[in-house]
């Protein structure tokens, strides 16, 4: 197991490298999988970040290929933090590059982190804030249409590359630091509320797609709907079987989702209900 | 714009989207919800574009690609549906109402949704492919070649992109082809009006039903399912308080109009 890098000092150690070289490191962050396998994982995005920056720190073809060959070994992280292992690796780099550290310190920094930051990564990003977002854009749709998509994409993204930026500069800045920077995005803690944020989207869309059903059926097929005028007026005679037929589908569905049914077969078979029940009643 | 024109979009999306999905940037273009809307401004149909994202956005919002976990291709699913929706609505035209709105989004979705199992096969097939581009790449790496073996990740991923451009302009052709089909039969005068007002019911509610279902599949899915679902159950609850406050306002003022 990896022992955690002794942090340097922050200001003594940080790398000169252009700012143009840099920002060209920090764009190809983004083709990080672009060779994702399951040997290697991402260490061909990895390489192929770096580099830029390689070329410029090891003039020499023999130290260049040594350097290449430390960053060729297995790596995989969230790829939205990797910016953070970026940023320290090309810190570690060039202080191997000016003899000031040795080899392994790079490669130690690497395994140290790349575990922790998958996980807090895919905790955070994947199985937090984009379902919100998700659940955000189609409850939006109810009140302003088409623009919840960039206004979701906007605000996930204002997020997302902020985060990906700053963790790059405190990455090549501080070195083994960068834990603490991190440490100060709190992305566990935030974990609970981005998923609350989901649940209570998921229950109001669900609510409002059986409220407007008359004026989104108007709106798919270019129809006038009968029943939009029971339901603005909320006219229980007419709104409570709908209300009750969804609450009961929407429960089953839940339940035997819980007990790994197959959700192709749910989707499916709740149509194949609705078809019946619409089609007879 | 024109089929022809509309189909060239749809392709050169359909690559963009399939690398952006995990090989470059992952900044939610090519979630379905996006997709959706995307490819319904494409075709001139926007709000069927968008029912359909939002359906298959919620049914795979708790899929996460972690570890050796592989979802279902939520892209594939989206594409094929969008793609098909397309080519029923360009060759059905003005068949009548057994193949409008509701009946399109229902049809569009059942034959789209079993598509991301193949979309995940074919995942697994590009994640083997780059093993052998991986080793290609480290050999070069033996032999000196660094930009030879660097330039070979980037390539990683164009089977994805070819297939899904694949995908999406096959079942555009399925959806044509369905939609003839069915034009040929002229269904609004071999049925009765009483049959084509009882289907067209009937997919109304399927739409309905699918959406809600997709709600519930997203309920399920989501980390500690029992919190979610008694916060889901508030939420709605306030929702249909603040419909029934606010439509009782308007309907008080004399300006009463649907929501």
């Amino acid at each position: 197991m990896s022992q955690r890098p002794t942090p340097q000092p922050a200001k003594e150690s940080t790398p000169h490298l252009p700012r143009l070289l840099l920002l060209r490191v920090f764009v190809r962050t983004f083709w990080l999988q672009v060779a994702w396998n399951p040997t290697g994982m991402q260490n061909l995005g990895m390489v192929h970040a770096l580099w830029p920056a390689l070329e410029a720190l090891y003039p020499d073809p023999a130290e260049r290929r040594q350097a290449v060959e430390r960053h060729v070994t297995a790596f995989n992280t969230h790829p939205y933090l990797a910016a953070a292992i970026i940023g320290g690796v090309l810190h570690h780099e060039a202080r191997i590059a000016r003899g000031q550290e040795p080899p392994e310190r790079a490669t130690a920094f690497k395994a140290f982190l790349m575990g922790p930051l998958a996980a807090l990564g895919d905790g955070f990003f994947w199985c937090s804030l984009r379902p919100a977002f998700g659940a955000l854009a189609v409850l939006l749709t109810f009140a302003i249409g088409l623009w919840s998509v960039p206004v979701a994409l906007l605000a996930y993204n204002a997020i997302h590359l902020w985060v990906r930026a700053r963790l790059f500069l405190a990455g090549l800045r501080e070195g083994d630091a960068v834990l603490d920077e991190i440490a100060r995005w709190r992305f566990s803690e935030r974990r609970l509320p981005l998923r609350c944020l989901s649940a209570a989207c998921l229950g109001a869309s669900g609510m409002l797609l059986c409220l407007c059903a008359p004026k989104i059926g108007a709106r798919l097929s270019g129809i006038t709907a009968s029943s939009a005028a029971a339901f603005t007026r909320l006219d229980w005679s007419a709104v409570w079987p709908w209300l009750l037929g969804a609450l009961i589908l929407q429960v089953t569905v839940v339940f035997l989702e819980r007990r790994h049914l197959n959700p192709y077969v749910l989707l499916l078979g709740a149509a194949l209900l609705a078809f019946g029940a619409g089609a007879l009643g | 714009m024109s089929p022809p024109a509309a189909l060239l979009c749809t392709a050169l999306l359909a690559g963009f989207w399939a690398i952006e999905r995990k090989a470059f940037l992952q900044a939610m273009l090519s979630r379905p919800v996006v997709v959706g809307t995307c490819l319904g401004l494409v075709w001139g149909m926007p709000w069927l574009g968008l029912a359909i994202g939002s359906v298959v956005e919620l049914f795979f919002l708790g899929a996460v690609n972690i570890g050796a976990s592989l979802p279902g291709n939520e892209l594939w699913a989206c594409l094929t549906a969008l793609s098909f929706a397309a080519g029923l609505s360009t060759s059905s035209g003005d068949v009548g109402a057994p193949l409008t709105g509701p009946a399109t989004l229902v049809l569009a979705l059942a034959v789209g949704m079993p598509m991301s199992l193949v979309g995940r096969h074919f995942d697994e097939v590009q994640e083997c492919l780059n093993v052998r581009i991986g080793e290609r790449a480290a050999a070069d790496l033996m032999h000196g070649k660094l930009d030879t073996a660097v330039r070979l990740g980037i390539v990683g991923f164009r089977l994805s992109a070819t297939l899904a451009v694949a995908a999406s302009l096959l079942f555009w052709g399925v959806g044509w082809g369905a939609g003839k089909l069915v034009a040929s039969l002229d269904l609004a005068l071999s049925l009765s009006a009483q049959t084509l007002a009882a289907l067209e019911r009937g997919f109304g509610f399927a739409a309905l039903g699918m959406g809600l279902a997709a709600t519930a599949v997203a309920l399920a899915t989501l980390n500690d399912a029992r919190r979610s679902l008694l916060i889901a159950l508030l939420a709605a609850l306030i929702c249909l308080a603040l419909w029934s406050v606010l439509n009782l306002n308007v309907a008080g003022s004399g300006q009463g109009s649907a929501p």
